[in-house]
């Protein structure tokens, strides 16, 4: 039974004299109690067919030069409506009672000054003007108590800021389900949201669409989420949809190359080369290392208790070995990294680099040492220096340590650098805002190497980027690890990077370390109910998974 | 290992941020008017003695040839002269921005000390001598300034002067009347806008670099750094600053530099506030923290990594005020305050209503030329955020 | 919330401290500092007499003691509690219940505390009347700014802003004062102070010469208020453009005729074009709630007018209303700058609301746009206007400095003028005292406000 049929959509965002064609030409037919999931890199449109849906693109700045949108209601009593290009009071009208949005960031789809209550109550007060204020109350303690909120009554006049990220999810879907809508539209609900959260969200969100027989569009770039979810799935690329089917013929046979390519890139996927033998040279170590931060209350801001981010965790890293530490967020993964680096005080513990004690060192001291350990961040928007060009950044640190006897001789060793992470060595020259995501890290990762360390902390240095070129930087990462040793520390909450990339990894929660041992190991058989519960939350596309569970 | 030369290619060019800032800049409509403004104010400031004054350019008495203009022309005049130029020189250079405010600061200290040791204008002077020789018939071939009248020329020869409006008088061409000493309006103004001009930099640049300091030292260190830095701060900002400045100029006399040192002073705590929030915001970023991770030294993380990225709003900040020091300026000279000879927009402005007498021309001519400066700086501050402000220019996320 | 507070008036004391020491310091770092030689210079007296002169003001005072001792005996004085002070200038006992004394004005004589009290409530009351106007008239410019985002409302309300706020309130005083107050010009306005004399006596209300002309009075303006407000609301934009127009020239006429007389001249040209664009502009106002604000007025003053000319006499004008007259002038001055300001950081901020997260979430809802922007964004807006409030207290105190000083009010403005001129210690110190308490209760009130306005927001 068809719901929502789009054909032919063209959507162009732009303003004045510029425009660019952000969705080419799709077609989509979403049935009741189906679920439909538009995969796709980021600029590939997905979101703004979405929007186009709902007619909530900004106004004035876009336009629709061909498509048709029909919605049908699966029951036969509402009148089939054209969305494309409809006025203001027949989307308005559509908006929140048969067709509901959710978004990607819980934190701010919110308004931060009504209570839940009072944002719930809008709705209905707009779609279901009939009911008097009793009926709507019990409603919206229904609506809670559905998407599982602890304690509905108390939560009504909650704000969202007292919300966890998960909560706020399950608050916006009930407020997209209170009008019981028949399509369901989600914008990646849960790319911000923890795996494990993510894990309880796509099963609510599958639960309720069974007992309301809701279709749904679901949009994502996770493939894992698409085996899990998807009934039919629609590859996007840069606006256009290049592949569609069931999910299960998609993902096991894809027919376009750029879906191929897609799948082939999933780091579970990607073929593990023969690792050579390594020599057991303990790189660094940490003992029993705990990182406390104070809190402070009252009127002369005593401390009066502490908040315990780390709490005695102790690991190893050889030379020429990838240990991933893993974890939720929150569980002390990040704190502990920069411990490491010194970049944070250590409580109490004491981490050894290279046989070396350098908890207590004094900052001056640490200066020469701090050659032999270096890190790469997450974020490749601030990770470079946007007021330096490439050939500053990548000099300074040499110039500092002595690394070379001259500037010349120092902007060689920088091109050689940049030519080992596949950058051209015009990058010199230019500035970080001419570089992509991707690019830019590997740039970054060019700086940490460009003193030759023995040690590299990678912080989710891939979180940020696509699947493909996240591919790219993993097999570099690889290859440097191989051929010069280095020891790293890979901090990351995609099992399927552990899976690629480490030998070794642990595991930490709330800030304890919960288990530790080879990869292959523990992801055959984990021991402890944390890191099973991280294995079990999203699927890995390995051929085992695809072989059986679809 | 081998050491293969790798072949690296040309400097190519590529926009830095202050370049972009500037080119987002100039497109402006706002920015151009603005700027254009201020240009104009600029050059009347720095050619002012040759634009009005009393002393012909050139004048021939008895077959003898002098430049009476250019003989008294006081050390201050050859300074900004050469300034004009000096500034015009440098920034067509290409070289590094700090060294280049150096070498700027360095050529006017070394401008200024020869400036002040080898001109000497003779102390007396007499403006009437000339329109005197010259009824006398004594005087052969005379060029004028524009505008005959010097700023300090009250018109003693003449004998009813007072306030006038403008073009009323018969013999004399006073195209904004004068004032209540008889001193030529325009040629007053045009004086004045070197007071504007230098009030409005130099008080910012000092206001400026004390704030940026402090408040760097504040974002970067926190703790108990923070917290004394923060009173202070506190301290500066509830002292009602108009009253200050009364309370400084009023008590200590009037000098031009204690005017621009007592402005600066009233004014740091906005910049510092700026800049230590930007600082804290930094310290948290990643690139700041790779750099202290890489074991750079303190100096370099704070001027080449911190300062020019928190430069942003303080950019801003700073075109609105050099605006608001202006402000401040024609303030004090409007209550009586500034200083009592030199010529002044506010001064001027005081002398509009007297006696429940509206003499118009000394509201409309010197408050105009505050208004527009005052609006030349807030426009260029206006368009800055915009040029620098990504957010403002985002229209598309596909 | 209480610790919050209690931190917060504990944290005033240094910075009040802090305050008067900068000011006491520059005072006595002047040269000449505060010494009884400044006080008695330029009166003339034989050596004796000023000397005698100059011990008595020693003693009273304590002048000739060093700065830092001046200075905590000023702290006592101030202070509840600590040492009495005897009428001729030693010190008594210590009591518990000294009570806080500002000191005696050395050039009126007077006390400090009465001479504030006399001028801080005018100050206030100028300061007071602004800060509503100045909120209320920017939220409604910055909201139909805001919704017609590059509009032609929007861009030119923005330069015609930034120009307005660029004005400075000298100019702006002596401009009012200038045109709209003096002889030369039209006189509608007072030029100075806050009443006339007369008005002491008189009743609150305006008398009228008998009942009949109340009534005159009363049918003229509201039947002109309530035709002219239907006229605003329901007319379509071009008819009332074209009203704007021909009111706009009329009034321009008249304003020539009644400076120049009948003929045609410069100031006839001039005025009738430029009040008829004026006009015009205000009457094709989108915003239904701003027309119907300007139109009343307009229509108030029509009424007023016409009902003179029908002949009713008022026989006092009353407190009331002369008091009224006497600040529309002042009011103005002080204000338009922070209404300049406050509607652009509401546009900006609108904007920035407009196109959140939450927005989107709201639209997704089917919440109409009007609703999106009542409901759901405004409040947000408000915050950043709530944090700036802070700072308009302080930024109006100073105005109002200027604006007393042009418009002769003897208000806390003026007085600190007259301190600093001369050179009276007391009172110095007291206005700084008084200035810098306003305002960091006003820090105080706006952290407050915020914290109310934003949930988010919570002081432990």
């Amino acid at each position: 039974m068809k719901l929502l049929e789009v054909e032919n959509l063209v959507t162009e965002l732009g303003e004045g004299e510029n425009w660019l064609r952000a969705v080419d030409n799709i077609s989509l037919t979403v049935e009741a109690g189906q679920t439909y999931c538009l995969v796709g890199e980021s600029g590939s449109g997905k979101s703004v067919t979405a929007l186009s849906i709902m007619g909530l693109l900004p106004h004035g700045q876009y336009r629709h030069p061909d498509g048709r949108i029909q919605l049908t209601d699966p029951q036969g009593k509402l009148p089939e409506i054209a969305l494309l290009n409809a006025d203001d009071e027949t989307l308005r009208s559509v908006r929140g009672s048969r067709i509901a949005m959710i978004f990607q960031e819980p934190m701010t789809s919110l308004n931060p000054v009504q209570t839940i209550g009072e944002q719930l109550e809008e709705v209905l007060m707009i779609h279901r003007p009939e009911l008097d204020e009793e009926t709507r109350k019990q409603k919206i303690l229904a609506a809670l108590a559905e998407v599982r909120i602890p304690d509905p009554e108390g939560r009504i006049r909650e704000y969202p800021h007292r919300l966890s990220g998960g909560q706020r999810q399950r608050v916006m879907i009930a407020m997209a389900l209170i009008c019981e809508p028949a399509l369901l539209i989600a914008d990646e609900p849960t790319t911000a949201l923890d795996v494990t959260v993510q894990a309880e969200i796509l099963k609510l969100m599958r639960d309720l669409q069974t007992k309301y027989g809701m279709g749904m569009l679901f949009i994502t770039h996770d493939f894992g989420v698409v085996a899990q979810i998807a009934d039919v799935v629609g590859v996007m690329r840069k606006g256009k949809l290049v592949e569609s089917g069931k999910t299960a013929d998609v993902l096991r046979n894809p027919q376009h190359e750029y879906t191929q390519s897609l799948i082939a890139a999933l780091p579970e996927r990607l073929i593990r080369p023969d690792r050579p033998v390594k020599p057991e040279k303990v790189l660094l170590e940490v003992k029993d290392v705990s990182v406390y931060f104070p809190v402070r209350r009252g009127l002369m801001r005593r401390v009066v208790d502490h908040f315990r981010a780390v709490e005695n965790v102790s690991l190893q890293v050889n030379a020429g070995e990838v240990v991933a530490l893993v974890g939720e967020s929150g569980c002390g993964k990040t704190t502990l990294g920069r411990a490491l680096l010194r970049l944070q005080d250590v409580t109490s513990g004491s981490i050894f680099l290279e046989g070396q004690d350098i908890t207590q060192v004094s900052a001056k001291a640490m200066r020469p040492l701090r050659r032999r350990m270096q890190v790469v961040f997450q974020d490749p928007g601030s990770s470079l220096n946007p007021r330096l060009p490439i050939h500053t950044t990548l000099i300074e640190p040499m110039r500092v340590h002595g690394i070379g006897n001259s500037d010349a001789e120092r902007t060689q060793i920088a091109a050689r650098f940049l030519d080992r992470v596949e950058m051209p060595t015009d990058s010199l020259w230019r500035y970080p805002h001419e570089f992509s995501g991707g690019q830019r890290q590997r740039l970054a990762i060019a700086r940490a190497l460009v003193l030759e360390p023995r040690f590299i902390l990678c912080d989710e240095i891939t979180s940020a980027l696509d699947v493909s070129v996240q591919a790219g930087i993993l097999r570099l990462l690889m290859q440097l690890v191989d051929e010069e040793g280095i020891g790293m520390l890979f901090i990351t909450h995609n099992m399927g990077v552990v899976d690629y990339l480490a030998d070794r990894m642990v595991v930490m929660h709330k800030a304890k370390l919960v288990e530790s041992g080879n990869t292959q190991e523990i992801m055959k058989s984990p021991q402890n109910e944390h890191t099973r519960n991280l294995l079990d939350a999203v699927p890995r596309l390995d051929d085992n998974y695809l072989a059986s569970a679809i | 290992m081998t050491e293969q030369v790798v072949d690296i290619p040309v400097k190519q060019p590529s926009k830095s941020w202050t370049q972009q800032v500037v080119s987002s800049l100039l497109k402006r409509t706002s920015a151009k008017i603005g700027l254009a403004w201020i240009g104009l104010l600029v050059l009347i400031a720095t050619f002012s003695p040759f634009l009005a004054s009393s002393h012909p350019l050139y004048m021939v008495v008895d077959g003898q040839a002098s430049s009476p203009l250019l003989q008294h022309m006081e050390p201050l005049d050859w300074v900004w002269l050469s300034g004009f130029f000096i500034t015009l020189v440098i920034s067509a250079l290409s070289i590094v921005a700090w060294k280049k405010i150096l070498l700027w600061a360095a050529s006017i200290a070394v401008v200024s000390f020869i400036a002040y040791s080898s001109v000497t204008p003779p102390v007396l002077v007499v403006y009437e001598h000339y329109r005197e020789m010259e009824a006398a018939g004594k005087v052969d071939n005379i060029i004028r300034a524009p505008i005959p009248y010097s700023a300090k020329d009250y018109l003693r020869d003449y004998a009813d002067t007072g306030i006038e409006s403008p073009l009323s008088v018969k013999e004399r061409t006073h195209w904004m009347g004068t004032d209540e000493n008889g001193a030529d309006v325009a040629s007053r103004m045009i004086h004045a806008s070197r007071i504007a001009l230098g009030i409005g930099f130099i008080a910012t640049g000092i206001a400026l670099v004390i704030g940026t300091i402090i408040g760097g030292l504040m974002g970067y260190f926190s703790g108990i750094v923070d917290i004394i830095g923060m009173r202070l701060v506190e301290i500066f900002e509830a002292i009602p600053t108009l009253f200050l400045l009364l309370s400084f100029v009023a008590f200590f006399g009037r000098s031009i530099y204690m005017m621009m040192v007592i402005i600066g002073i009233t004014a740091w705590s906005g910049y510092a506030r700026y800049v230590r929030a930007e600082f804290l915001k930094l310290r948290q970023q990643d690139f700041v923290q790779a750099a202290i991770a890489s074991g750079l030294p303190l100096r370099s993380i704070l001027f080449r990594h911190m300062l020019p990225n928190g430069l942003a709003p303080l950019l801003v900040a700073t075109s609105f005020g050099v605006a608001s020091a202006i402000l401040a300026e024609a303030t004090l000279s409007f209550l009586g305050l500034g200083l009592v000879d030199d010529p002044s927009w506010g001064q001027l402005l005081n002398q509009a209503v007297q006696s429940s007498t509206f003499n118009w021309w000394l509201a409309v001519f010197p408050g105009g030329a505050i208004f527009m400066t005052v609006f030349a700086y807030n426009l260029l501050g206006e368009s800055l955020r915009d040029a620098v402000d990504p957010h403002t220019n985002r229209g598309m996320q596909s | 919330m209480l610790n919050y507070l209690l931190r917060r008036i504990l944290l005033m004391i240094p910075t009040l401290l802090g305050i008067t020491i900068v000011v006491f310091t520059v005072m006595a770092a002047a040269p000449g500092g505060i010494s009884a030689q400044s006080l008695v210079d330029g009166m003339e007296l034989e050596p004796q007499s000023r000397q005698a002169l100059e011990d008595y003001y020693n003693k009273l005072y304590g002048l000739d003691q060093p700065a830092p001792v001046q200075y905590v005996r000023w702290l006592n004085n101030i202070s509840p509690i600590g040492f009495e002070r005897l009428a001729d200038g030693s010190f008594g006992a210590f009591s518990l219940w000294k009570g806080p004394d500002l000191g005696t004005s050395f050039r009126y004589g007077r006390p400090v505390t009465d001479m504030i009290a006399e001028r801080l409530p005018i100050t206030l009351l100028l300061n007071l009347i602004s800060i509503p106007l100045i909120y209320a008239l920017a939220i409604g410019i910055g909201v139909q700014a805001a919704r017609q985002r590059g509009g032609r409302f929007d861009v030119t309300s923005n330069i015609f802003l930034l120009g307005l706020w660029s004005v400075p309130s000298m100019l702006a005083g002596v401009l009012f004062i200038g045109f709209f107050a003096s002889e030369q010009y039209w006189r509608w306005f007072p030029t100075g102070g806050l009443m006339r004399r007369e008005t002491a006596d008189q009743t609150f209300l305006p008398l009228f010469s008998s009942f009949g002309d109340v009534f005159i009075t009363v049918l003229c303006v509201a039947l002109i208020t309530v035709a002219l407000i239907s006229a605003a609301v329901s007319f379509s934009l071009k008819t009332r453009q074209f009203a704007g127009l021909i009111v706009g020239a009329l009034l321009g006429y008249a304003m020539a005729v009644n400076l120049h007389g009948e003929w045609f001249g410069l100031l006839h040209l001039l005025l009738i074009p430029s009040m008829a664009m004026l006009f015009r502009l205000l009457a094709g106002l989108n915003n239904i709630a701003l027309r119907i604000v300007v139109t009343g007025t307009f229509a108030i003053g029509l009424g007023l007018a016409i009902s003179r000319l029908l002949g009713v006499e008022i026989l006092q004008g009353g407190y009331l209303l002369d008091r009224l007259w006497h600040l529309v002038l002042p009011v103005i001055a002080l204000s338009y700058g922070g209404l300049a300001f406050l509607a652009k950081l509401t546009r900006s901020s609108l904007l920035e609301n407009l196109a959140a997260d939450y927005a989107r979430t709201a639209r997704a809802k089917g919440v109409d746009e009007e609703a999106v922007l009542w409901r759901h964004v405004f409040r947000n807006s408000l915050l950043p206007l709530i944090t700036v409030s802070a700072t308009l207290l302080p930024s109006l105190l100073a105005g109002s400095v200027i604006v007393e000083s042009i418009f002769s009010i003897d208000g806390m403005g003026k007085l600190a003028v007259e301190a600093v001129q001369t050179r009276d210690r007391e009172l110095v110190l007291s206005v700084t005292l008084i200035s810098g308490l306003l305002t960091l209760v006003g820090y105080l009130l706006a952290d407050i406000a915020y914290a109310i306005v934003d949930p988010r927001v919570s002081y432990d």
